[in-house]
């Protein structure tokens, strides 16, 4: 027993903590079987007409693992018999509580020092009761102590559970939309998922905003042939920024805003306000995080646009090379850049986790950090699912833009 | 890319000092993951926390805010970096490779296996891990259990031989009744399935799956970082398969893995080894962005990322941040310079 379950339970007595252990885990419909069927050895069946008291359950378990079962399977039935014969005799309520407290005491001693002394005080109680069928009863311990498990208690059994399973269970309330409830503080996961939602969303979409305008901007005045330092400086810097871990970034700019006077105030949430001061930080590290990469991405796939002969048959015709760019260039390398702008709003995800756990938000990030650490997998296992939703709709999207943008696509 | 053959040379060059760099900093980098921390060297003094450096001879790193010498402890974060970025990454483009040529040799023709020999393979493993559970779950509690466990495993494999034995025996079962199995189209689905998540988000959910430590985190890292070292030996083994010179050595008799070693390795060695240390750097920053959320590794290993996400918390200690920041900075921009370098070469 750790020390925390005792400043829980207190110092209560092994059954009483079995029974609490049973009840919380028919609470949260965890005592059902896993699966649709359960493969099993054959000696640790239950013996399911038979109902066995709680006292005896993590007795038998433990003994036919270490006995076999047939053998605790005879010292069950002389105990029955040597039950039935107090029961019918009136006898001390103390001493038969002891009897029966020694059947978990044993079960959890985990070493056989332990279980010796257990034994022998069991042994002397029975000899105490002045019962026939005591000795029996003995008789029948020093059998099962002495014999092993065989070949038979190892072979595997199938038992066919059927519907009444907790992965049954589970999978019908996410196909009707019930993600659970969370392991650490029993809200439901969905309505957690909403409210950092907004957060996030208020993070994410200004940001994508942003980076996206400002990355076809730059990307196309860098693809112009003029040379200049600046032009070469920027790509250095962006090179720079690309290689930088995002987390650095983030707590670069978290640096900067100590020290120009920001404070630590800790987050509002009744006071959801989608401008405030760490939203809109936390916006521009995305922007960072976003930007190197969408901008030479964009160069990259323009300047395999310059060479391109319509390019040269529009200045032949008379425009400039800047107009020509941007009414044929653009347009003809948008139409490969919106997979990669999918796949990069899909993996957005693992961005706006670092700055929320860094700026300390109540976002989708933060919420899947604090979910993994404290091992709230209900929640783990929501935001998942909505993660992959998320990524399919956006790639249905992607291909319906695509055909739209690029009416090549059609025809195939 | 767009280099001509004669300038070539003269751009290597400039880029020397800088490779040269890069690489004393990767060889210090492993020193330091094998050299030995002196006894008590992270202990923590709480009346020395957050002495600033280069004043006081015996800390002349500083300590942080648990009065542990930033010099030892940055060793030994070392150490986790390289322990966590360098053996994983080996291991995945080992499976890699494994998985990249196997799918390729399968991509023309198609594994083709009789259907009892598949059943049998099936079962074997099946039963297998039912052992191996039993095992785990059962014996190391009970000892008792040991003499009828091993019964029963040798017992299974007497059955196993007999019946691999029978089945070689009947022929007309075994040429009867192939089943085909698309190795390669399989092998392809699931890498395609291993890059939906961003590597940081897989790493973040499958760490879940086993209690925090470093030898876990390794594992996991492995798993994550297989896919694209498979794609490439994928890609360069299919192309080596056509050539003549390929053939000739499948005509001479050569076994697999001479044929894999002499004639597939040299090939695919540069792109593989670039990839490598692109891949490195990349993983040294998601290592340590994982051990700034603290996630996955255990809260008394030393690591650069929690150094840095507790510096945050005292800002105007600014040696906790830059000398983390510094290393870690150094060996991806180190790493970078020479994955670079390696594919200039190449070309």
């Amino acid at each position: 027993m750790d020390q925390a379950d005792v400043t829980a339970y207190g110092n209560a007595a092994s059954s009483v903590q079995q029974q609490v252990k049973a009840d919380y885990l028919k609470r949260r419909g965890l005592d059902q079987p896993l699966f649709y069927f359960k493969i099993s050895p054959n000696g640790l069946q239950k013996n399911g007409t038979v109902p066995t008291p709680y006292y005896l359950e993590a007795f038998i378990e433990k003994a036919s693992k270490t006995h076999g079962l047939n053998a605790t399977r005879a010292f069950l039935r002389e105990w029955n018999l040597f039950l039935l014969d107090i029961e019918s005799q009136t006898q001390s309520l103390s001493k038969n509580i002891a009897l029966h407290a020694f059947f978990n005491d044993w079960a959890l001693q985990e070493s056989s020092k332990g279980r010796a002394s257990l034994e022998s005080r069991f042994l002397l109680d029975l000899t105490k009761t002045g019962q026939n069928r005591a000795s029996k009863v003995m008789q029948a311990w020093h059998q099962l102590m002495n014999s092993s498990p065989q070949v038979t208690d190892l072979l595997p059994t199938i038992a066919w559970v059927g519907n009444k399973n907790q992965y049954h269970i589970w999978l019908a309330g996410i196909i009707t939309g019930n993600l659970g409830t969370s392991t650490k503080d029993y809200e439901p996961v969905k309505d957690k998922l909403l409210s950092s939602l907004k957060v996030s969303a208020s993070i994410a979409l200004p940001a994508t905003f942003v980076a996206l305008v400002l990355s076809c901007m730059l990307a196309f005045w860098m693809s112009l042939p003029e040379k200049s330092e600046l032009k070469t400086g920027i790509t250095h810097i962006l090179y720079a920024l690309d290689s930088l871990p995002g987390f650095m970034i983030t707590l670069g700019i978290f640096a900067l805003y100590l020290i120009l006077g920001g404070t630590l105030a800790s987050y509002d949430a009744l006071s959801f306000n989608p401008f405030s001061g760490t939203i809109l930080l936390g916006s521009l590290s995305v922007v960072l995080f976003l930007l190197p990469f969408l901008t030479l991405f964009f160069q990259r796939s323009l300047l395999s646009e310059l060479n391109q002969p319509y390019i040269r048959t529009a200045q032949a015709k008379g425009m400039s090379f800047r107009n020509a760019l941007a009414t044929h260039g653009v347009p003809n390398a948008l139409a490969s850049v919106t997979v990669v702008v999918a796949d990069m709003l899909a993996s957005l995800i693992a961005g706006v986790l670092i700055v929320e756990v860094t700026f300390s938000l109540p976002g989708t990030g933060s919420l899947l950090a604090h979910s993994l650490v404290s091992q709230d997998f209900a929640t783990v296992i929501g935001l998942t699912l909505s993660l992959l939703l998320f990524r399919t709709t956006l790639m249905w999207l992607t291909e319906a833009a695509n055909s739209f943008l690029d009416p090549r696509t059609q025809r195939v | 890319m767009s280099l001509t053959a004669s300038a070539l040379p003269a751009r290597l060059m400039t880029y020397q000092w800088k490779v040269m760099l890069a690489a004393v900093w990767l060889a210090t980098f492993t020193l330091l993951a094998f050299l030995p921390l002196p006894e008590n060297a992270l202990n923590a003094i709480p009346e020395n926390a957050l002495l600033p450096p280069f004043q006081d001879p015996f800390h002349w790193l500083g300590t942080d805010q648990l009065g542990r010498e930033i010099n030892w402890y940055l060793v030994a974060a070392t150490q986790t970096a390289w322990w966590l970025t360098f053996p994983p990454l080996l291991g995945a483009t080992l499976i890699g490779i494994i998985i990249g040529t196997t799918s390729a040799h399968f991509a023309k023709k198609p594994l083709k296996l009789p259907l009892l020999t598949l059943a049998l393979i099936v079962l074997a493993l099946l039963w297998a891990i039912y052992l191996i559970y039993l095992y785990l779950g059962w014996v190391i509690a009970a000892p008792r259990a040991m003499a009828s466990f091993w019964a029963l495993t040798f017992g299974s494999l007497l059955l196993l031989v007999i019946a691999s034995y029978g089945i070689t025996r009947i022929t007309s079962i075994t040429k009867r009744s192939l089943v085909t199995l698309p190795v390669d189209e399989a092998a392809q689905r699931l890498m395609d399935f291993w890059t939906t998540f961003p590597k940081l988000l897989l790493l973040l959910l499958l760490s879940t799956l086993s209690s925090p430590s470093v030898m876990s985190m390794g594992v996991w890292i492995m798993v994550t970082y297989w896919v694209l070292p498979a794609r490439l030996a994928r890609n360069r083994s299919l192309l080596v398969r056509n050539e003549l010179f390929f053939e000739a050595a499948i005509a001479l008799g050569l076994p697999h893995p001479a044929l894999l070693i002499r004639h597939l390795w040299p090939s695919m060695k540069g792109q593989l080894i670039t990839n490598f240390c692109f891949n490195a750097s990349g993983l040294l920053g998601i290592g340590s962005t994982l051990a700034f959320l603290g996630i996955g590794l255990p809260a008394d290993v030393p690591t650069w990322g929690k150094m840095l996400s507790l510096a945050r918390f005292s800002l105007e200690s600014w040696w906790l941040l830059l000398f983390p920041a510094t290393l870690l900075l150094l060996s991806i921009i180190s790493l970078q310079a020479v994955g670079n370098y390696l594919s200039k070469r190449n070309i």
